[in-house]
């Protein structure tokens, strides 16, 4: 009888160091995300390979696949906009923030202007430049344009269409922030989903 | 070499269990980040499969297991693919010929499950986790096209024909037995259930490299098993005269690899335009498994059966046996082929056997009506493909021997020259048959490159994994017969002459780790433009003689 008890205490204490091992590890390396701006998606939406493109300058592509392999902020705007300065001002700031801690994890900052016959794409890129080096200004051809604003305000455009996107590095739509945009919380959100990158990739 | 009293002792089942529970369910719940209802179901299907797996590969017999490993993926393709006449008749030949073949294969002795296999197996599971296996690790870029042969084999009916002269051409047999449970599930499922499958192939490796090579079976055994590869480190030696440059390649921390370093260092990367991508190594161990267990898991079980009916003289379904590889890996068949023609030219020349009882064996049913009716099939099969449409080429056209001789000498040499060299000294001792059988080995390791084929040179790179293989039995064979034979120095240096050779597993095994669970995403085939899809034309023979249902 004793032999049992003991065999049968030393499985409970296996059993209570395995899910104290679980625990301990869920919370190591998915500690609750207390985000302010961003709203999430239930599940990522896989955007790869469905031609989703803008142009940079010179007219080249940039698709939206793998390689471009960072996290990406997309920001839809018209250079004429009074909203669109004070945003990427915001986004510029916010990148400041992310080359003096952990450039790194720094996402890519594309600004789409939804108007391609007002600029250039080289200009645009001039413009996005002004708030930060690393920032990109793009345009698309109309039906280029209309399919990714289409794909992005799938639900609701007018409510949607100032909110910053968040593509994951695997090119995967996981949720946006909203407005007002302030440089301290868009860094503070995106700082803490670009590190935990293993809540995208890991549980699904 | 004495065994430690704790791991030899026998481990009863429902032990196996329980620890299976303990350590599933913090990588459930605390890795994976499922809830909780899902972790704890996961954990109690993953106990129950690993320790099924692991009395299947520990107590049932190893030939065996292993002949129905191979044999599984037919009994799924022949009622699936094939028309009624022909599906009839070729499973009728197929499980006759299985059925001598399981007959007539030496039993392996049976054993106790001890901690020592169970520290194995789960250093195995940990092996297959990392590969990208099953969507766990990181999956390399290969796994764009493995995961969506995998996903149209479970959603598309079959035959699979995407549209006209886009017939679904390809060995495919890896994922057959998933595409099944998928089919009855869904593709999530399927996905999870190539790693069961996998970690049961690898299991089974490892216990054959232990038994051909006497190398007991232990940690030590797995941690060889994973960081085995070429000596590439001595290419790069070569070519990189600055010792920060050649340092450089082990900082990388981009999807490149010693392997794909030294494949473009030896310059064999783009000659006259032409891919010899991997001509300048035989990928090891690690980064074969990361990047195509489809065609490995299957080469190292058949070279390794194969090796042990040979030793046997155990003729009568070798080469049955060879042609399970059909639809497993047509590469790795060719590769192995030499082999065969060495089985058959001993058997010949053999003087201590009469006329008739030299080929009773090489002429047996098994041999005969069994592989030659796969032989047939998949001929036909792979020929209504995109097998012509493959770059091919010899090598001695390609090229440049007055500017290149040195490279191609390095590369033989530290591909596996210098193993094959260390080695003869032993493979004197040892009896004809091995002798012979590493006769064989070298041959074929020496022709391979011969003739590059394949976008990738898939020939050399694929076609080399179950001769490395073959070729660590033999290492560790010699490195244990030294031991035993009281010349330890000389089994320390040939432990020590594999060391160069971990470099590229090292680094190919931390990248993995670095971006673990970085997966491919799971999507037909057609939603790519840019792989290479193994599409067959309507009109091939196979479609017109064997298919069934023909394409409309």
């Amino acid at each position: 009888m004793n032999n049992y008890l003991q065999r049968m205490l030393l499985v409970a204490a296996l059993l209570l160091l395995s899910a104290g091992a679980a625990v301990g590890l869920r919370n190591w390396l998915h500690p609750p995300l207390h985000l302010q701006a961003a709203k999430l998606l239930p599940e990522p939406v896989d955007i790869q390979d469905q031609g989703y493109l803008v142009r940079v300058a010179g007219d080249t592509p940039i698709y939206f696949d793998k390689n471009v392999s960072h996290w990406v902020m997309l920001y839809f705007g018209y250079t004429t906009s009074p909203d669109t300065p004070l945003v990427l001002q915001a986004l510029g700031q916010m990148l400041k923030q992310f080359d003096g801690v952990d450039s790194q994890y720094k996402p890519m900052v594309i600004f789409v202007n939804l108007d391609p016959s007002q600029n250039k794409s080289d200009e645009l890129e001039k413009f996005a430049q002004r708030f930060h080096p690393d920032m990109h200004g793009v345009t698309a051809h109309n039906d280029e344009l209309a399919r990714l604003t289409g794909f992005f305000g799938k639900q609701d455009w007018a409510t949607n269409s100032s909110h910053i996107f968040i593509l994951d590095p695997q090119m995967r739509y996981i949720g946006s922030l909203a407005p007002p945009h302030r440089a301290d919380v868009l860094y503070t959100d995106m700082e803490q989903l670009t590190h935990q990158l293993w809540r995208y990739h890991v549980q699904r | 070499m004495s065994e430690s009293g704790i791991l030899s002792r026998p481990v009863h089942v429902g032990y196996l269990l329980l620890i299976f529970l303990i350590i599933d369910f913090p990588f459930q719940y605390g890795f994976r980040y499922l809830s909780l209802p899902e972790s704890v179901s996961y954990t109690l299907i993953d106990a129950a499969l690993y320790t099924t797996l692991l009395v299947i590969t520990t107590r049932l017999d190893l030939a065996r297991i292993t002949l129905c490993f191979l044999a599984l993926p037919y009994l799924i393709f022949i009622p699936g693919w094939l028309n009624l006449p022909t599906a009839i008749t070729l499973m009728a030949i197929f499980i006759f010929c299985m059925m001598r073949a399981l007959q007539n294969t030496t039993v392996l002795a049976h054993k106790v499950i001890t901690g020592r296999d169970l520290l194995v197996f789960i250093l195995v599971l940990l092996w297959v986790n990392l590969s990208g296996i099953g969507g766990y690790g990181f999956q390399w870029s290969d796994y764009q096209i493995n995961n969506a042969r995998l996903h149209d084999l479970v959603v598309n009916a079959w035959p699979i024909r995407y549209g006209q002269n886009q017939n679904l051409v390809y060995y495919f047999g890896y994922f057959l037995p998933s595409a099944i449970i998928g089919k009855l599930f869904t593709v999530d499922v399927a996905m999870r259930s190539v790693y069961v499958w996998a970690v049961l192939g690898v299991t089974l490796a490892l216990r054959w490299l232990s038994y051909l090579s006497k190398w007991r079976y232990s940690i030590s055994l797995v941690i060889i098993f994973v960081l085995f590869g070429p000596l590439d480190i001595l290419n790069l030696l070569y070519i990189k005269k600055d010792l920060a440059e050649f340092l450089s390649v082990f900082h990388n921390d981009d999807m490149d690899t010693l392997t794909f370093t030294t494949s473009q260092q030896l310059k064999f990367y783009s000659i006259s335009e032409q891919k010899l991508f991997f001509l300048g190594n035989y990928p090891g161990n690690s980064f074969q498994l990361y990047w195509s267990p489809q065609q490995l898991i299957a080469g190292w079980l058949c070279s390794a059966l194969m090796m042990h009916l040979f030793l046997k003289n155990q003729l009568r379904h070798i080469v049955f046996v060879y042609a399970l590889l059909f639809l497993w890996g047509a590469l790795v068949m060719m590769a192995l082929l030499p082999l065969v023609i060495v089985i058959a030219a001993t058997q010949f020349f053999n003087k201590s056997l009469s006329s008739k009882e030299r080929w009773r064996d090489l002429l047996s049913l098994e041999n005969t009506l069994g592989a030659g009716s796969l032989a047939c099939v998949f001929a036909i099969f792979y020929l209504g493909g995109s097998t012509a449409a493959n770059p091919a080429y010899w090598l001695v056209d390609v090229v440049n021997w007055r500017t290149q001789w040195d490279l191609i000498i390095i590369f033989y040499l530290a591909a596996w020259g210098l193993y094959a060299l260390a080695l003869l000294p032993f493979i004197l001792t040892c009896e004809p048959n091995a002798r012979i059988w590493f006769g064989g080995l070298v041959c074929a390791l020496a022709i391979l490159p011969l003739r590059i084929f394949g976008e990738w040179s898939d020939l050399l790179c694929r076609g080399s994994a179950p001769l490395m293989f073959l070729l660590l039995v033999f290492l560790l064979k010699a490195i244990d017969y030294y031991w035993h034979n009281n010349k330890k120095i000389r089994s320390a240096i040939l432990l020590c002459a594999l060391i160069p050779g971990t470099a590229s597993a090292l680094l190919i095994n931390s990248i993995s780790l670095s971006y673990y669970g970085e997966t491919e995403p799971v999507k037909p085939l057609l939603s790519y433009t840019s792989i290479y899809p193994n599409f067959g034309l309507d009109d091939s023979l196979f479609n017109q003689l064997f298919r069934r249902g023909l394409p409309k």
